[in-house]
């Protein structure tokens, strides 16, 4: 089960008001490599696993990636609090707000609302474990695309810690393949699928 | 079924048989920098490695960590020298902010690295420091889960400000 700390990973702490910004940002809410689709996707992954090495990083992992969600979503929140009229109507933020006002909302910066169609769960643990390998280096781009895009030092900094983040999840996710190799029969690691067969 | 029988043979001699396949893995010293990570000299094809993390890794402070995303200067690995150098104040809020971070790299870290035992130490010592700077954060903000809520005889758990709000994230500098 799971028990709310009423607190942040990490401090976000933004101080100027950029709702342009904010409509970037939410793709790492509900975008198809945002931290929404991470938490759901390992923590979905979970039951197929066999072996508890892979049980316990999976739960790990996708825990965090819950408090990176609401990390995210606090970054969109202060970036569209206080907002002048011009604000609301400013170009790049109409369109979100005429839907969302300054809510936050499991969306794309494309407008796309976030789908279970962006990951998966193949209930084989060698090709989920592909899956979030490559899963964690599509945020890594989407934060270095974000860092590229965005001049605003409160949020740089928020931006840089959860990118390192996937740096190190990606490292992880490597090392559980290795442990899951280590239990295979390593003539043949596609004999069979772990989660069935074994 | 050769290769299933294969594989029950091995899973009934145990840890011990997995841990000697027919290529020495994992080392048990330091081959290579503690930045680099180590691969198995002999390997099944069609699959992805990454290096593994050597075992007794050097190691950031948990105030260090924190900012950097990481608590493993080798897997510090920033984006067009883009880094966080500002360190987290002394206020219970990042004091706490930073030994928990510390405990879930570790956390990671000994998922893959169970037998790590200079880790677990490590692991095991920010745990006990935990205790203290809860203690502290909740004297200073209140209750940090809801269970807490009632030690002052009230129930202060819906006071303001909630995590997301500007005013609960104190700057950097304090």
């Amino acid at each position: 089960m799971f028990v709310y700390e009423k607190r942040l990973q990490y401090p976000v702490k933004i101080a100027k008001t950029n709702p342009k910004l904010a409509g970037i940002i939410i793709s790492q809410y509900g975008g198809p490599d945002g931290e929404l689709g991470a938490s759901l996707r390992y923590l979905s992954q979970r039951y197929s696993m066999p072996f508890p090495e892979l049980k316990g990083l999976l739960t790990d992992i996708g825990t965090e990636e819950l408090g990176h969600l609401e990390m995210i979503g606090t970054i969109v929140h202060q970036l569209t609090r206080n907002l002048t009229e011009d604000q609301q109507k400013s170009a790049g933020f109409a369109p979100y707000f005429v839907d969302h006002g300054a809510g936050v909302y499991p969306q794309a910066a494309s407008g796309t609302p976030w789908s279970a169609a962006s990951m998966q769960v193949k209930g084989d643990p060698l090709t989920d474990l592909a899956e979030d390998m490559a899963a964690e280096q599509k945020a890594r781009s989407t934060y270095d695309n974000i860092l590229r895009l965005s001049d605003d030092p409160d949020v740089n900094d928020v931006i840089k810690f959860l990118r390192e983040r996937e740096v190190v999840h990606f490292q992880r996710f490597g090392e559980a393949v290795q442990r899951l190799r280590e239990r295979l029969n390593e003539k043949n690691i596609y004999y069979m699928n772990p989660a069935l067969d074994m | 079924m050769e290769y299933r029988t294969q594989y029950l043979t091995r899973q009934t001699q145990g840890d011990a048989a997995a841990e000697a396949p027919s290529c020495p893995w994992p080392p048990t010293d330091q081959p290579c920098g503690d930045e680099m990570g180590v691969l198995p000299p002999c390997a099944p094809l069609a699959t992805p490695y990454v290096p593994f993390q050597q075992n007794n890794p050097q190691t950031y402070t948990a105030k260090k960590g924190v900012i950097r995303g990481t608590l493993f200067p080798g897997l510090d690995l920033p984006f067009m020298g883009k880094v966080n150098n500002t360190e987290l104040s002394n206020t219970p809020m990042h004091e706490l902010q930073a030994l928990s971070f510390a405990l879930v790299e570790l956390g990671l870290y000994l998922d893959t690295h169970p037998k790590d035992t200079q880790a677990l130490e490590l692991f095991h010592s920010y745990h006990e420091l935990m205790d203290k700077g809860i203690a502290q954060y909740e004297a200073t903000y209140g209750p940090l889960i809801q269970k807490n809520s009632s030690k002052n005889g009230s129930y202060d758990w819906l006071n303001n400000p909630w995590p997301w709000d500007y005013e609960a994230n104190a700057t950097k500098e304090g």
